[in-house]
Parts: C-alpha cells; structure tokens; sequence
C-alpha cells in the first residue's frame, strides 16, 4: 500500500490491525482492477465517548470508485465507473471548505444514472481530506450534457 | 379516497411522503445498514452475549444432568440481521394491512424511520436451536435470568400461529448509541429478538419460510388457506401443526419413561 494511505490512516486513528485490515482490501481491488487506486477515504463518525467509528473504506482511481461497505469486520466489496455524475450534495457542519477543525463534520453523496449513489460521512481533520477527493474525483465526473 | 390503503410498496412509499412527510431515499437504506451493523457489533460484545455464549456449554450440560439428552441440536453464535426490504415490508404490514383501526394509527402508534429501530423488535435477531420441546422453555428461563443478572428487560411470548407456525420468541431489550442521519449520534432502546426452536421445527420452518414472507404481504384472499387444500400453504401449514404435536407427544413418551425409571 502507498506510503501516503498509511500516513492517511494514522492521521486519523487507524493503527495496528486495522491497517493490515484496509491493505488486505486494498490488494484485492488492486487484484481486480487494473487501474491504478489513486485516494483513499475513510468514512466514520464521532461517538458519544468521542472516539471514531469507521464505517467504509472508499477507494478511487481515475475511473473506477470502489467500496469495502463495514471494512472492520465483513468483506462487503463493490465496483463501479465514476463517470456521469448526475448531481453531488455536501451537508456540513462547522466546516468553511478550507481548514478543518475538532467539531468539523461532512457527508457527501453523489448520484449517478440508475439509481447508484454514493454518501460518505466524515468528521474533524477527515473533512479535509474528504473535501480534496470531492475536487479530484467527483468534479471533473459531473455529467455536463443529458 | 384519502383513506384508500396503499396497496403495494409504491404506494405506500407515496402514503409515507404524502400522510407522514417521510421520504423514502437511497440513504434511509445506506442509514439502516450502518445503524444496524453498529447495534449488531455492540450486541456481540455486551456482558449479555458474551455470558451467553460462554454459558452453552454449562447450560448444555445441567440439561444433560436433568434429563438425559443434550440441549442444543446445533451450535448457534451468530447474530442477523433483519434485511432492510424486511423492515420496510414489515412496517408496511403493522402499518397497513394488520391495522385495525385504519386510518387512524394502529395501537401502538405508526412505525416510521424516526422510530422502527425501537418498534420493531427484530431488527437484530439469533436463533437457538434445542433438541426436544422442553429444551425451548429451559432455555427460555436462563435467558431470562441472564437478562436479570445484566440489568436488561426481558420479555418472552409463546407463538402458535394459525400458519403452522410454533416458537418461543425471547427478547433483550438494550439501550444502544446509533449514528443518526447525519453526524450526531443517539440513543435508543432496541429489543434483540432470540428465537428458541426446536430441531424439528427448525428443519421445517427452513421449507416455510417462503410462505410466511409471501403471504404476510398479501391482503385477505377470499378463500382462506385452511378450505383451499390445493394451495401450497394448506399442505405447508398443517405440517407445521402436526409436527407441532408429534414434539408433543414425543416429549409425553419421554416423561413417562423418566417418571418409570427408578
């Protein structure tokens, strides 16, 4: 796995096990897709005790968006082109577009022809990092003509 | 007009957005899955399940000691989930078709998204498998006391539906942190569903199965199931009574060895 998903993963609480956990997942898609998986995110959500939950793992490549729905703990694996976006939406919280904080929170869904969507949720300095894979990876795919 | 029953799915995911203001999205569905994978995380690590788990095997041995036979027909761990399209039909049924009082709400209230996960009690579900008819009730009160012993309320129902359907249905009900929509958490009351059956019913429900989930969703046929001796839920059915009462009189057989033995 990249150097920089590690770095990516540690920034945000993921260790150990865990770690090993997401490269096994990221072996298989790299197993089954020929392209290169260019970002990484992680969906979570702060708890009570604040501590994170994690919930999916997303992985992208130039045309390709994959899923590990509930990583931690099931192998749920999904694939699909990330091409004619039909319309994205950003829900935030605390959160200007440019530097995260603590109570910063983020969910970004975006929706494509028949059905298929998307929605990421993230919190603190993942909105960052989240808002960075919107503008490299759904902007450029939004769909400009019917 | 306006108090038409929606008839169908589509109709009554209109009946939701029109009468209630609930829109049925694609996210309500992604919501369901991630609340209901974190209820079954936290369930498999309470002091509740991980006692259970680890008290099979002394339960499964002082039944021994009682009775002679084995408790346990097969070794049960897993915890479910309900899928989603369940849920959603589920509603649609206490909402809806089963619902006396229509229009107004049923007895207990309508089952909407901003309340299902603590109305409808399985939601998150297991399954204990026991041998004979008389493991179901021994297991039943260990359960209950377990529930006890861990601070959690308890409630337990004998079914016996005119379906052929027979089981002790127990539940645990748990205080649980849920993700809401969007990034807040709370906290709701949910009943954990274990269903207590026996190998033989166990074997038959499997073949059922399909019955309980196709008929519950349709509205009253004109010829009831137990004159229609051609449907395929006349034959199903009765074999889930009458195998009912074969448990039964195996279980009288049973006693009356144990009560001649010296």
């Amino acid at each position: 796995m990249k150097p920089e998903f590690v770095r990516y993963l540690e920034s945000i609480g993921i260790y150990g096990a865990l770690i090993v956990r997401i490269e096994s997942i990221y072996k298989f898609f790299r197993s089954v897709c020929d392209e290169d998986i260019a970002d990484i995110v992680v969906a979570e959500y702060v708890k009570e005790d604040e501590s994170r939950e994690y919930e999916e793992l997303w992985l992208f490549s130039t045309n390709l968006v994959m899923l590990a729905a509930q990583f931690v703990t099931g192998d749920d694996f999904r694939l699909l082109p990330i091409r004619n976006i039909i319309f994205w939406k950003i829900q935030k919280s605390e959160y200007d577009f440019e530097k995260a904080t603590a109570k910063s929170r983020m969910i970004l869904e975006f929706h494509m022809p028949g059905s298929t969507f998307g929605s990421i949720r993230v919190s603190r300095e993942n909105c960052d990092h989240l808002r960075d894979v919107f503008m490299k990876h759904i902007v450029p795919n939004v769909m400009s003509k019917p | 007009m306006a108090d038409e029953k929606p008839k169908d799915i589509l109709t009554y995911t209109k009946w939701l957005k029109d009468k209630h203001g609930v829109e049925i999205l694609p996210t309500t569905r992604n919501h369901y899955d991630s609340v209901t994978n974190k209820v079954k995380r936290d369930f498999e690590q309470s002091v509740f399940w991980t006692e259970m788990v680890r008290n099979f095997k002394t339960y499964d041995e002082e039944y021994l000691a009682k009775t002679g036979y084995r408790l346990f027909a097969q070794e049960t761990k897993e915890v479910y989930i309900k899928p989603y399209s369940s849920l959603f039909e589920k509603t649609r049924r206490k909402n809806i078709l089963e619902n006396s009082n229509w229009p107004n709400p049923p007895a207990d209230g309508w089952i909407l998204p901003n309340n299902w996960y603590s109305k409808i009690n399985d939601i998150v579900r297991t399954l204990f498998v026991v041998k004979y008819l008389d493991g179901t009730r021994f297991l039943a009160e260990k359960v209950r006391s377990l529930c006890g012993q861990t601070g959690l309320e308890f409630k337990m129902f004998y079914e016996a539906r005119d379906d052929g359907y027979y089981g002790v249905h127990l539940y645990a009900r748990q205080n649980f942190e849920i993700p809401k929509l969007t990034w807040d958490t709370e906290r709701v009351d949910l009943s954990v569903e274990m269903q207590v059956t026996t190998q033989l019913q166990e074997a038959i429900r499997r073949m059922l199965h399909k019955y309980y989930e196709g008929r519950r969703a349709r509205l009253q046929d004109e010829v009831r199931w137990q004159w229609d001796y051609k449907s395929e839920e006349f034959g199903a059915n009765y074999l889930g009574h009458i195998l009912h009462y074969v448990e039964g009189m195996i279980m009288e057989i049973i006693e009356k060895q144990r009560e001649k033995t010296p």
